[in-house]
């Protein structure tokens, strides 16, 4: 079992041609945070390009692997630190980037974005993203909901004022 | 039978440059007749069809969009088959006899062409021997790519409104192309959905080869992004005309529904979540489509699909 701090668990969704996204992240953890040994979590279409940039030690998900067992193979890191790479836009996946940093047990969470901007967030501050994330999801659902809601009595009422259904059935 | 061959152009002027000649050659070795409905383009394409093709008589039209301007067309014929097609659209010389041949049969309400590249090579867009399943809240449509299965005539969902002949008559008792769909796209397979649920067919003839070249109409008029918006919106309204079986109807809304959720998890506003509310705007119209389903339809979303894939009724 690895000493609780001393590894950095760098998630991420990066494809090829986005290396450098996750060098710069790497590097600039490694300036600010001391060495650190780095285990990367992704998946499958990320390893070549972890590879790359000489991330070997991985966690593979998204490979039909259980979501406990990755984090079961996260947490057995005992990561001090977790480092998200922001490169994909969909907020999905910055969504699973996040709560896979908050579940993997890391005290301290960089937040690297493409441009090369890294934002330091403590555990509370990564869970209240990860909240503001579902509950702007929650909230579309409602609101999609109750246009289709809407759109449905429409509908189904003007089909029932028409008649029977198939009434020209023979 | 005579055929009215119809060239639905709004701006297409290089486009007719090869479209007409080749739909004149056809029409003339049957006695047929060629129209050009023009939806009010600004591109001189009426100067060069009379000076270049003074016998094609030219429909003028203000621009209104491509179903308004087909079913005007369509309206003014005096024929009993009406066939449609795109300024993209090169016919063959002998691409019109099957197709009448086909329409010969009381219960054929459209037969749909064999499309094919301008090299001989088979089309990735929608059009040969279409059909179609509820998924997901959304009618998919697919299409025929094996070589082999595009040999014999057959049924298919819808003919694509690029190519396609029809009898005048059903045409008009369905109302032709819905201006719900507007300003394009889904227009023919709401038309070729109808036609199943009265009770007619819609039918591929591999006899009838055109080529088509792909996108070179809208592609070229209009941004990308929004051609898949309204594609989208098209969809989402297809759905609400057409969709009578209660309980795909309760599961497509429902499918709809999430879409919401999925779509504000990726930034920028995505075509499916904009399309829902577009169409929203359009409920109204929608519902009276619906109604009118209601009443004419004689058989189920289940017996349509499955009728058109070539199950027997």
């Amino acid at each position: 079992m690895t000493r609780q701090g001393a590894t950095a668990v760098v998630l991420t969704f990066a494809r090829r041609g986005e290396q450098d996204v996750i060098r710069a992240a790497v590097d600039e953890v490694s300036r600010r945070a001391g060495a650190a040994a780095f285990v990367a979590v992704a998946t499958p279409a990320s390893l070549p390009v972890l590879a790359e940039v000489g991330l070997r030690d991985t966690v593979v998900f998204g490979d039909g692997s259980g979501v406990r067992r990755v984090l079961a193979g996260v947490r057995s890191r005992r990561p001090g630190r977790a480092v998200v790479v922001y490169s994909s836009g969909r907020m999905s996946a910055h969504l699973k980037l996040e709560f896979v940093a908050l579940a993997s047990g890391a005290r301290m969470t960089y937040r690297c974005a493409p441009g090369g901007r890294v934002e330091v967030v403590g555990r509370l501050g990564l869970a209240w993203s990860v909240a503001r994330k579902c509950l702007r999801a929650a909230g579309c659902l409602a609101a999609g909901a109750i246009v289709c809601l809407l759109a449905w009595a429409w509908l189904r009422g003007a089909q029932a004022l028409a008649g029977g259904r198939y009434a020209r059935r023979a | 039978m005579k055929a009215t061959l119809i060239i639905v152009n709004y701006n297409g002027r290089r486009l007719l440059e090869r479209s007409v000649p080749a739909a004149r050659e056809a029409a003339r070795r049957g006695g047929h007749r060629v129209v050009v409905a023009d939806d009010g383009s600004t591109d001189g394409s009426v100067a060069f069809l009379q000076s270049q093709h003074p016998e094609v008589h030219v429909l003028r039209l203000r621009h209104a969009g491509f179903a308004e301007a087909s079913n005007a067309a369509v309206a003014a014929a005096d024929t009993d088959v009406v066939v449609l097609l795109n300024t993209d659209v090169i016919v063959s010389p002998d691409f019109l006899p099957p197709l009448l041949e086909d329409l010969a049969a009381p219960d054929v309400f459209a037969v749909g062409c064999k499309f094919v590249n301008p090299d001989g090579s088979l089309t990735d867009a929608l059009g040969n021997r279409t059909s179609g399943s509820w998924e997901g809240g959304l009618l998919l449509i697919h299409h025929e790519t094996n070589p082999e299965r595009l040999r014999a005539r057959c049924p298919q969902l819808y003919a694509n409104g690029g190519a396609m002949a029809c009898q005048r008559a059903k045409w008009l008792a369905l109302g032709g192309f819905q201006a719900l769909y507007r300003p394009f796209y889904w227009e023919d397979v709401d038309l070729g959905y109808r036609a199943w649920g009265r009770g007619w067919q819609v039918l591929y003839e591999p006899d009838s080869v055109v080529v088509h070249e792909q996108g070179s109409t809208i592609g070229r008029l209009y941004d990308r992004e929004w051609v898949e918006l309204m594609s989208a919106k098209n969809a989402v309204l297809f759905s609400w005309r057409n969709l009578l079986d209660p309980a795909a109807f309760r599961r497509a809304l429902c499918s709809q529904a999430r879409w919401a959720a999925d779509d504000v998890l990726i930034d920028g506003l995505p075509p499916r979540t904009r399309a829902l509310w577009a169409a929203l705007r359009q409920v109204r119209e929608a519902a009276r489509g619906r109604a009118e389903e209601a009443r004419e339809r004689t058989c189920s979303d289940a017996e349509i699909l499955f009728r058109s894939r070539g199950g027997a009724a």
